[in-house]
């Protein structure tokens, strides 16, 4: 069964359960775990978030709770509809067939039609990928490895283009087989295209992600199918506190998507830039590779020092963060081209890095 | 000089003693003849309160018949060019089942102004300068040039039918017809006057007010308005089966007199020795001692002749000397149990009646009781307040009287909008009167009411008044308040069940539609909708 006729029946389901309580006369109640910020809770141990025991209950004698639970039929109606006739939806459609629904369901902003979207998500302990709420795909993959999506099979060396791009929905897609040792994550565009057009995820047999700044949920949901395959993830970003945030939320996720099931890769591991690579790696060049802080980093680096995520790893990432309060200084993974005076230089740069890191971090020979 | 003393000869010369009727022939607007809608309403107003008198009398439930037809002939007002006011003239006919008069004293009734039995009485009645009846008789035949027809019959007695005029030189009634007559009545009177006038909405609303301060009284008004018009009937049944109280003479009171009166009551009186005794005698709550006192204070002895005080310090001295108020207990007030009646009569489909009375209290030495009502609601209510919007509808009774007209100079008036009504939850517009459905009713009685003037238009300020009818207005708004609060609440739990049904029917369009199937949320919405009202 695919996931679209388990969505349709799950709905269906739901709406029976509702009927049921109608024909008895009774008053419909649904229920969800609450999301707000008390009832998320970090889970050290489990390196993870999750949502605490407290409910939220829409109760049909409620006056306040009747716009929720009107809504909330109604999106389970459009989600049913939609997958019937296999569109997907954004939370724009979403927001724009609500507010034609009813003047009763109007939604005062987008704000209110996208908390539907999660409360239905918490209702039904299902991503609102499931459903066919996609959100806009960004990120690609490269490597040997094989996928199989619902109508064709593919493998990410044989693409073309900028490699696979990772959908907005990767709930069908299947991982049928990886010839790598290690899928590496990676920040920027440019660094990611110049380890394909070198060929370095070939000869080191390993696979490349570009996330493209803080991944997308199709990413990170991919690279969670992936650590679930057994394959190691490592995350190799700038060095600056925002691009600390994508690293964490990448392997703890995040407090608004708490409720999501299997969307953080607590196995991740961050392979650099870090504050020691300053002097270890690009010492030589320092002054050139770094750049100023920005006001707005800093104040960034200072908050990162409070989140529950940032606490674990041994202090390491409340280390991180006094580097860039200590030196107002920032890095970027265009600086390796600095460490270099011919093209030719930058593969061995590269591999070198990353060969070392990964070893170092995650006790891997590549 | 000797001009002027030829001018005061000359002027000495054309002064003569004016009589009633032609004084009031003269100035027959202060009686309410004034303009075209006045008149027919005047006329109307003062033939019932007759009637209804009539009928009292005897102790007798009244039952008044009006008769307005159209004539096709009018009348000018004004006969100045630019502003020609003209007004049809109306056949008149108000008829009761009251004792009937006397057949030798039907004439002076209707004939002679100022001639009634209640001009030197001290009593809650309808009229009281004795000058109603004829004045309209007097209107109708200056404007007509026609004579009033009057039937009467006393029990057991024969009908006497009567056509007159009033000759106004000598104020006495010129008889044309005097005969017997048939009629199928036990007892009762009935007068026919042709007058000029309008019939608009306000006299069809003098007669539902007419019947508010009546209860115990039917009326049965039918009009036609155009020549060869259609009829309208306004039938009034009586909202309860039992009379008034009667009301009581009572001496006048020392504080409610002016100078002149005491002097000239003085002056007639043949019965007393002395002055002490005539205070005594004449006087409300006056014993012998206060009338000493009061002389004493007045610097008067008190074994001169009565005709030798001077009434000046007499009524002076009055002030000084703390005289009881006048026995209280002589009033016949409408009662807030019958006037709710009469008020659920008229305005069947009111969501709110209530009325209140007040204890009787005294004004200057005068007996008085202030009864407030409210209607609150109904399309019958908004329909009457929507006649004069911006303002209070306030229906104001005077000794059971309506008074339909300048209601903005008097008392009973302003006190309705001395009260802050918001307090008492009713909404307020943009020009401070209120925007809720409500009539009021204010109602005083007393043994002599205070008007303005002499068309009995308005009640005069007076302090004991203002302040009684302050307080019942004021109960009266505590109540209302419970009421609005009540309803308010009604209203909020059905503007709730509206907003769960049009919710519900969404919910099971919904269901339906994920489900295909039948969805009944009629059980559920019908729990709810318990929950809701209860």
């Amino acid at each position: 069964m695919s996931s679209r006729e388990k969505v349709i029946r799950k709905l269906v389901e739901r709406g029976l359960e509702v009927a049921e309580v109608l024909r008895r006369g009774e008053i419909p109640i649904l229920e969800y775990r609450s999301l707000s910020k008390t009832n998320v809770i970090f889970d050290l141990s489990r390196r993870s978030y999750k949502l605490g025991d407290k409910k939220v209950m829409i109760r049909g004698d409620r006056k306040t709770s009747l716009k929720r639970l009107t809504s909330l039929l109604f999106f389970m109606r459009i989600m049913k509809e939609r997958a019937e006739v296999g569109i997907s939806t954004t939370k724009r459609d979403y927001y724009y067939l609500q507010k034609s629904r009813h003047p009763l369901l109007q939604p005062s902003s987008q704000a209110e039609s996208d908390d539907i979207i999660t409360m239905a998500e918490v209702h039904f302990n299902m991503n609102r990928e499931i459903f066919g709420v996609i959100a806009q795909s960004k990120g690609y993959l490269y490597g040997d490895i094989t996928l199989e999506e619902p109508r064709l099979t593919v493998n990410c060396l044989k693409t073309g283009g900028d490699g696979y791009s990772v959908p907005g929905n990767v709930e069908d897609i299947k991982i049928k087989e990886a010839n790598i040792k290690l899928m590496l994550a990676i920040e920027k565009e440019g660094i990611y295209r110049n380890l394909m057009e070198l060929g370095i995820p070939e000869e080191l047999k390993i696979g490349i992600a570009m996330l493209g700044g803080q991944p997308s949920r199709g990413m990170r949901r991919m690279l969670r199918k992936f650590s679930d395959f057994g394959i190691p993830i490592a995350i190799w970003t700038d060095l600056n506190p925002y691009s600390l945030r994508i690293a964490t939320n990448i392997m703890y996720g995040s407090i608004q998507s708490a409720h999501v099931p299997g969307l953080s890769v607590p196995s991740a591991r961050f392979i650099g830039l870090e504050a020691e690579d300053v002097d270890e790696v690009f010492r030589r060049v320092k002054r050139i590779a770094l750049e100023p802080l920005t006001e707005e980093d800093l104040r960034c680096a200072g908050d990162n020092l409070d989140l529950p995520y940032m606490q674990g790893d041994e202090g390491y990432w409340i280390r991180q963060n006094e580097w860039f309060l200590e030196k107002k200084k920032k890095m970027e993974l265009e600086a390796f081209n600095t460490l270099t005076k011919h093209a030719r230089e930058l593969k061995g740069v590269y591999v070198e890095y990353i060969k070392r890191k990964v070893k170092e971090k995650m006790e891997i020979d590549i | 000089m000797s001009s002027i003393r030829e001018a005061a000869k000359l002027e000495a010369t054309r002064m003569q003693s004016v009589n009633p009727a032609q004084y009031f022939e003269r100035n027959l607007h202060q009686l309410g003849f004034g303009d075209p809608e006045h008149a027919l309403l005047q006329t109307l107003k003062e033939l019932t309160d007759n009637a209804l008198d009539a009928a009292e009398a005897g102790n007798i439930l009244p039952e008044v018949k009006v008769d307005v037809i159209a004539l096709d002939k009018t009348y000018d007002f004004s006969k100045l060019k630019e502003r020609r006011i003209s007004a049809r003239f109306f056949k008149v006919s108000v008829e009761d089942n009251g004792i009937g008069i006397l057949p030798d004293r039907i004439a002076d009734c209707f004939g002679t102004l100022l001639y009634g039995s209640k001009f030197f009485i001290l009593r809650q009645s309808r009229g009281q300068q004795g000058v109603g009846a004829s004045a309209a008789v007097l209107y109708s035949q200056l404007t007509s040039l026609q004579p009033a027809i009057i039937i009467s019959k006393i029990s057991g007695g024969k009908a006497i039918y009567i056509e007159l005029k009033i000759d106004v030189e000598k104020n006495k009634p010129d008889i044309l017809v005097m005969k017997e007559t048939k009629w199928n009545k036990k007892h009762g009177t009935r007068i026919e006057l042709i007058t000029p006038g309008r019939f608009t909405a306000r006299v069809e609303r003098y007669f539902r007010e007419l019947a508010i301060g009546n209860p115990h009284a039917t009326i049965i008004v039918r009009a036609i308005k155009e020549p060869d018009g259609d009829p309208i009937e306004i039938k009034i049944e009586r909202a309860i089966e039992y009379m008034p109280r009667k009301p009581l003479e009572i001496k006048p009171h020392l504080l409610s007199l002016d100078p002149g009166t005491l002097q000239r009551m003085a002056e007639m009186d043949k019965c007393c020795r002395t002055a002490a005794s005539f205070l005594a005698k004449h006087f409300s709550m006056i014993s012998p001692k206060t009338a000493r006192k009061l002389l004493f204070h007045a610097k008067l002895p008190p074994h001169i002749k009565p005709s030798q005080i001077k009434a000046d310090r007499i009524v002076d001295a009055a002030k000084k000397v703390n005289i009881r108020r006048p026995p209280l207990n002589v009033l016949s007030e409408i009662g807030a149990e019958n006037l709710e009646k009469a008020l659920w009569n008229i305005y069947p489909d009111a969501e709110f009646v209530a009325a209140h009375t007040r204890p009787p209290w005294s004004y200057r030495g005068i007996p008085f009781q202030i009864e407030v009502a409210v209607v609150y609601g109904g399309e019958s209510v908004q329909r009457d307040v929507s006649e004069r919007p911006g303002k209070f509808k306030v229906i104001r009774l005077a000794n059971r009287v309506p008074l339909p007209y300048d209601s903005s100079d008097c008392l009973l008036y302003r006190c309705v909008g001395e009260v802050n009504w918001k307090n008492y939850g009713l909404k307020i517009g943009d020009h401070g009167t209120i925007t809720d459905p409500i009539i009021f009713v204010v109602s005083i009685v007393a043994s002599k009411v205070p008007y303005t003037s002499a068309g009995k238009f308005a009640v005069a300020h007076d302090e004991d008044i203002k302040g009684e009818t302050i307080l019942a207005l004021q109960e009266i708004g505590r109540r209302l308040r419970i009421f609005l609060s009540r309803r308010g609440k009604i209203i909020e739990k059905e503007r709730r069940y509206e907003y769960f049904k049009e919710f519900y029917k969404l919910i099971s369009e919904e269901v339906e539609l994920i489900t295909g199937e039948e969805v009944t949320p009629e059980v559920t919405l019908e729990r709810l909708f318990e929950e809701v009202r209860s």
